[in-house]
């Protein structure tokens, strides 16, 4: 028969028990240190900002479809814009113009070129058919005022996406396809 | 010789330790699935914002400076300062982004405080409501004639498409 010593016993129990202790410190105390040192790290760093992109700030994509719609809203029934490759834009407006009495139907074709500088989009005329009428210095005049009023609404198109960013723009590209307009812009810093 | 409470506790405590660093650096928080975010065939007009364009917007919003990281399937990490237990030390937010109905929704996955990555369920209110704001700053940035059909993140940036509402401009 064995007999264990009290002395032995004791050893045992006071080994677990600084066990226990140790597994309850080691693990709260490990924890802390753990998350403090992450704290730590955390509170030095410095939000690291997002790598200069290659690509634009903004890139807006519109259709054709819409800006006709858009024109019909704003009253221009007879207006309808096509948008072709190569940077050009074709107008086609249908409208009337009195002569000697009598209210004459005019078809009205005109192509333009766009062209995007840092700050606005111009548009040019480049080519103007004329369709019931003959062109007079007056109709060319209205035309020139049209190429005027197209060139602030595009104005007006560069504002919205500057307001859209909350930021001044720099356009960095224009282009053309079938059927939608791709403008390109970076922030002014 | 060695006292058996003190050999008890050495070895306690490097297993307690161990085990704190295990179930530390061990959470993981489940990354949500891929979100499904089906292009409509051919919006009105689409606007891509790069990342930089982001983090600024960020950056104003949040009164400090803040970057934006953009990734495909609609994960999205913001990196700023934020309050915790009285301090502000840089904290990195994971985001699922999202498109519901015509509003832009951005909820808090994980956030990361140093090396630690902790679970959505382990953090403050305040960092939790954090999550929501980059989705509240994009759907606001949508001008009130158009109506959000279309959203996807990309790693350059988010890109949104727009119908328009047929309100005048």
């Amino acid at each position: 028969m064995e007999y264990s010593t009290p002395g032995n016993d004791s050893s045992v129990g006071c080994g677990l028990l600084g066990c226990a202790g140790g597994l309850l410190l080691g693990f709260f105390g490990g924890g802390l240190l753990l998350v403090g040192l992450s704290l730590l790290l955390a509170l030095q760093a410095t939000p690291i900002g997002a790598s200069a992109a290659a690509g634009p700030d903004l890139r807006l994509t519109v259709r054709e479809e819409f800006l006709n719609r858009a024109i019909q809203a704003a009253g221009g029934q007879e207006t309808r814009v096509d948008i072709l490759p190569g940077n050009q834009v074709r107008l086609e407006a249908n409208t009337s113009v009195a002569v000697l009495g009598l209210t004459l139907p005019v078809q009205v074709k005109t192509l333009f070129s766009l062209q995007a500088t840092p700050q606005a989009i111009q548009a040019n005329l480049i080519d103007m058919q004329v369709q019931g009428v003959e062109l007079t210095p007056e109709l060319q005049a209205l035309l020139g005022a049209n190429t005027a009023s197209i060139n602030q609404e595009l104005d007006g198109m560069i504002a919205e996406m500057a307001d859209v960013l909350g930021a001044p723009l720099i356009l960095t590209g224009l282009s053309t396809g079938e059927t939608e307009l791709w403008l390109e812009a970076s922030e002014q810093r | 010789m060695i006292r058996w409470e003190y050999l008890g506790l050495a070895l306690g405590g490097a297993i307690g330790l161990l085990l704190a660093v295990l179930l530390l650096l061990g959470v993981r928080p489940a990354t949500p699935p891929p979100l499904a975010q089906p292009a409509p065939p051919g919006a009105d007009v689409t606007l891509f914002f790069s990342e930089q364009s982001l983090s600024r917007v960020a950056s104003t919003t949040l009164a400090g400076p803040a970057a934006v990281d953009c990734e495909p399937d609609g994960q999205m990490r913001v990196m700023t300062r934020l309050p915790v237990a009285g301090l502000r030390p840089v904290v990195q937010l994971g985001l699922s982004v999202d498109r519901q109905g015509t509003t832009v929704i951005s909820q808090l996955q994980w956030a990361q405080v140093g090396f630690l990555r902790l679970p959505v369920s382990w953090l403050p209110p305040e960092i939790i409501l954090a999550g929501a704001l980059p989705g509240q700053v994009v759907t606001q940035q949508i001008p009130p004639q158009f109506t959000l059909v279309g959203l996807a993140t990309t790693a350059d940036g988010i890109t949104v498409q727009l119908n328009w509402t047929g309100q005048p401009f």
